[in-house]
């Protein structure tokens, strides 16, 4: 990434491209193009066909005794039993909750007894990202709902506590269950619970993103090069390991899947995710790879402590290039598949900035840690599906730029 | 001498990537 102009490698190569008097047909990268683009249509639509199955047989899995419960209500899920002989205080319900989590649709099964107190929590179906998903777990988050009643708001930062570096999935989690919770408690119990309606979350953390958009664009427009690594430390810092919120191919994964948070509660979600698309859009440059990324920023920070930058061969140039490409394709089919944006999220940012992860991704880490001493920007070079989605953007806003033939920023 | 070393530089840096490439294929075989 160059550091003035805010253009990636690609980007370079494209406007090398563009700047041959004629465009060659490659008809093999025709092909190619249009073959992963009909893979990804035929991903979506498996995933589509897929993607709303029946909640219950994950419930049944996990509580094998709700299989034979009456079924009292749909939507949300009541289910509830007696035990023969055994008389009221055998009474046993089972309700499901479900939310819109950081990376989808999530659904818990509660588990309750005769008083309405929860016996039991089952996390049945969710997309959150792994380690935020195990921190929860580590934390002892779910324990903290067993004996609560059904008339208890379950509300974060109130009755309930929520997890730091965890709070988005936290506060999904526990809406699943208050919704859980809620509807026994005025199905069976006849309680009157009002449900409080969202109020905008806008505070320091929203403010202070937006502060670095907006110091990322005056270091981009004025080429001031020390607002530059000033917006990327604050951006390390802040975006890294204080809230381990770096843009990944999840987000975008999600925005495909139409899996996207009630802007109301999430508008940070909102400013990352449309700030980076819009400044692509609108700057026709990527401004978050350039000076925003955390990880991005640590890659710098590598390549200047050693001083090194090995050259690649030319031959392996070509194929190198085209990874990138290849694994963002491969990380939305699973996306698409999956029906989980985090499933395709195989960037080592949360490991990293979160410290929890799976054995595979602490390897990923350490490779990528040591490819970016040696060669610069290593992991944004040759694997990072966040800068290929927004290099696309840039390169399409240019196109339709071209189309027009209006007065381009592109050089 | 030289172009040994070059050549040296060549061949780690294709290592460090297809030493990554193939960790990340792992985690997508995980996932399967």
């Amino acid at each position: 990434m160059s550091a003035g102009t805010g253009l990636s490698f690609r980007m370079k190569f494209y406007i090398l491209e563009n700047s041959m008097s004629k465009q060659r047909t490659r008809p093999i990268g025709r092909a190619l193009n249009w073959g992963a683009v009909l893979t990804l249509i035929a991903a979506y639509a498996v995933g589509y066909a897929i993607r709303n199955r029946e909640i219950l047989p994950l419930l049944f899995e996990q509580a094998p005794e709700a299989a034979a419960m009456d079924k009292i209500r749909d939507h949300p899920l009541v289910l509830a039993s007696e035990a023969p002989g055994q008389g009221p205080e055998a009474a046993r319900y089972y309700t499901i909750g479900r939310a819109q989590g950081w990376g989808g649709p999530l659904s818990i099964g509660l588990c309750f007894n005769e008083e309405g107190r929860i016996l039991q929590v089952l996390v049945l179906d969710h997309n959150e990202t792994l380690p935020f998903y195990y921190r929860l777990e580590k934390k002892g988050f779910f324990e903290q709902f067993e004996s609560r009643h059904v008339s208890e708001p379950l509300w974060p930062g109130e009755d309930v506590d929520t997890v730091t570096q965890a709070t988005v999935s936290s506060e999904a989690f526990t809406e699943a269950i208050r919704q859980g919770s809620h509807v026994l408690g005025r199905e069976i119990f006849g309680l009157e619970l009002r449900e409080r309606q969202p109020r905008w979350r806008i505070g320091l953390n929203e403010g202070f993103l937006v502060l670095l958009f907006v110091g990322a664009g005056i270091s981009f427009l004025g080429k001031l090069r020390m607002v530059r690594y000033l917006v990327m430390a604050a951006a390390f810092f802040f975006l890294g390991f204080h809230l381990n919120a770096s843009l990944s191919i999840g987000h975008f994964g999600s925005v495909l899947l139409g899996y996207v948070p009630h802007v109301v509660t999430h508008p940070f979600w909102w400013i990352l995710v449309c700030g980076a698309l819009l400044a692509a859009f609108i700057l026709k440059r990527n401004l978050y790879c350039h000076a925003l990324c955390p990880f991005g920023s640590l890659q710098e920070l590598n390549s200047r402590i050693s001083g090194s930058n090995l050259p690649v061969a030319r031959g392996f140039i070509r194929v190198a290039r085209a990874l990138p490409y290849a694994l963002t394709w491969l990380a939305l089919i699973f996306v698409f598949l999956t029906s989980s944006p985090t499933s395709g999220a195989y960037e080592p940012f949360p490991t990293l900035f979160g410290l929890e992860g799976m054995e595979i991704q602490w390897l990923i880490l350490a490779s990528v840690i040591l490819g970016s001493l040696f060669i610069k920007r290593f992991f944004c070079r040759f694997f990072c599906p966040v800068g290929i989605v927004l290099d696309l953007i840039v390169m399409a806003r240019c196109r339709l730029g071209n189309l027009r033939k209006e007065k381009t920023e592109c050089p | 001498m030289s172009l040994a070393r070059d050549r040296l530089k060549q061949a780690l840096g294709m290592v460090l990537i297809v030493a990554t490439l193939a960790l990340i294929l792992v985690y997508f075989s995980g996932i399967l």
